[in-house]
């Protein structure tokens, strides 16, 4: 059974496209990423999926439920964690899961939860006062309290330190061998090719690429990357003529050259006959910064 | 109501450990009762029909636990959850709203009613006030007054656009609507325009309920119909605009 299925889902803000005609399927018991830049509309798209917002046109199914008219039907089978995460405040862990408990019919065992996810010490302390990585955990134990089949995080690990990050995916491969379907956000494309079973990317309210990891690469990317530093400017357009080069834009300070077969060599040859020294030099295969960059003209860290 | 009790508890201890809230529906009411009573002593005043200053102010005071409930307490919380993404992480349980609503509403009853009633005792107990002559009649005033003011706020926490607006706001609203109490100014001494004014304050009809049954008589009724319509009004302007998320 598809956990998601959303047909030409339109939500606007005035003339904001925020999410702009989404077709999208999400089978169960995998994890799904959304991943797309800041603004890129993920986290709308994840409000129409939980029923906090409705589309402004277009059908949303989640677990064969309408969000909106089947609001708490679905509440009951499904775990969110908010991009703003936050609750009641001034409670202390356990409290907080308790009362979160107590609006479910039926709920797992809190302290058995709280060990899972490896806050049996930080029970008794306020969330407020925990780590960004401990405060996450404690929402996906928010999440989990009722056993749902089906979780959206939504930008889940964007505010913790790279240790609590990796303990974070641990978390959730194990849920997904638990067989439960997740749903996450993400602008990250270390967390989307290490975590993802399917990654879905979005640009300007459209998805504009879905499939597994390799397949997009494979798809939209393959081919090398080649990042220099320059001891002198270059125009970008000037190699485009390079032999195998299908690609060049500025990262920041990097050049950034994806192509075909041995264009390396004779870009380093150019630059030489030029007289433009390289002061830094990284090959890298094929990633799903790529794909990005190929499908949108731009690298994902430049956003809009 | 699933989840009632559990978001009362959690409600509950929410506001206790929020020591700004807490300070003013428990302490400032008596703080300020007690200052004042420091300074003008409880004897006996011409201006006052022969009776003390704390006589006098007393029933006003009840009130002003009450009316900071409503003006601050409930739409500050309320804006706070908001703006935060608490109420919206409610929203996506099954939580249904009236019951967030009654869980809000009792914890903050709760504290109004405490508030006044640790004022009144220490008008009693710590400067020789006489007992109210009907004490239950107070305190149905009182719940009666916070049923209304609760509802105020209600709406309130509906229309301020941010927490910082709340906060603003509602000082100002606070300060008008305590004026009009007559726990800093007694109404007897003012002239026949302004308390002609008063009485478009709901908080001069709570105070008005409170001071008759203090003094054993029965509710003026003019007080009772004006209080019972803004209850009616408010309750159902904040039924109508209440929101669990910012605007978007």
């Amino acid at each position: 059974m598809n956990a998601v299925i959303c047909r030409e889902v339109h939500r606007h803000f005035g003339d904001v496209r925020a999410v702009d005609g989404v077709d999208l399927t999400i089978a169960g018991h995998q994890i799904f990423g959304l991943l797309g830049p800041n603004g890129s509309g993920k986290t709308t798209l994840l409000n129409q999926l939980q029923g906090l917002d409705t589309p402004t046109s277009g059908t949303v199914e989640v677990l064969g439920l309408d969000p909106i008219r089947q609001r708490e039907q679905l509440a009951l089978r499904m775990g969110s964690q908010l991009q703003e995460s936050t609750t009641i405040p001034r409670l202390t862990v356990a409290e907080a899961v308790k009362t979160f408990a107590a609006f479910y019919p039926q709920t797992r065992e809190v302290d058995p939860l709280l060990a899972e996810l490896g806050l049996t010490p930080k029970a008794g302390t306020r969330i407020e006062r925990l780590s960004g990585g401990q405060r996450q955990r404690v929402f996906i134990a928010l999440a989990l309290i009722h056993d749902p089949e089906l979780l959206f995080l939504d930008e889940l690990t964007s505010a913790v330190d790279p240790q609590a990050r990796l303990a974070i995916w641990d978390v959730l491969r194990d849920l997904r061998g638990q067989g439960r379907t997740i749903v996450i956000t993400t602008h990250s494309m270390a967390e989307a090719e290490a975590l993802c079973d399917r990654i879905a990317i979005i640009d300007h309210g459209r998805i504009i690429a879905e499939g597994t990891c390799a397949e997009l690469i494979a798809r939209h990317a393959s081919g090398t990357t080649l990042r220099l530093q320059t001891g002198a400017p270059v125009d970008p357009e000037s190699l485009k003529t390079v032999d195998g080069v299908t690609a060049v834009t500025r990262d920041g300070s990097d050049l950034v050259i994806v192509g075909q077969g041995q264009f390396s060599p004779k870009v380093m040859a150019k630059l030489a006959a030029e007289s433009i020294e390289v002061t830094s030099m990284n090959i890298q295969e094929a990633s799903l910064e790529d794909v990005f960059l190929n499908l949108t003209g731009r690298a994902m860290r430049e956003g809009e | 109501m699933r989840g009632y009790p559990a978001l009362v508890s959690a409600f509950f201890k929410s506001q206790v450990r929020e020591p700004v809230s807490f300070f003013f529906v428990i302490i400032f009411s008596p703080a300020v009762l007690t200052i004042l009573a420091l300074i003008f002593g409880n004897d006996p005043a011409p201006q006052f029909g022969m009776r003390g200053f704390v006589d006098q102010m007393l029933p006003g005071f009840t009130v002003i636990s009450v009316v900071i409930v409503g003006v601050m307490l409930v739409p500050q919380n309320q804006l706070l959850l908001r703006a935060s993404g608490a109420l919206t992480r409610l929203r996506i349980t099954p939580l249904k709203p009236r019951t967030y609503v009654a869980a809000d509403l009792t914890v903050q009853f709760c504290f109004g009613m405490v508030g006044a009633v640790t004022a009144l005792l220490v008008g009693i107990l710590g400067f020789g006030v006489d007992w109210p002559k009907q004490p239950l009649g107070v305190l149905v005033a009182v719940a009666f007054g916070l049923l209304t003011m609760l509802a105020i706020g209600y709406t309130l926490a509906a229309l301020y656009p941010n927490p910082a607006a709340a906060t603003g706001i509602g000082n100002g609203l606070m300060v008008i609507l305590m004026m009009t109490s007559g726990a800093f100014i007694p109404t007897a001494v003012l002239s026949d325009g302004v308390q002609a004014a008063f009485k478009f304050s709901p908080v001069y009809h709570i105070a008005a309920l409170v001071d008759a049954s203090w003094n054993g008589s029965a509710w003026p009724w003019g007080s009772v119909v004006v209080l019972a319509g803004v209850v009616v009004v408010f309750t159902a302007l904040g039924t109508l605009l209440f929101k669990w998320d910012r605007a978007r």
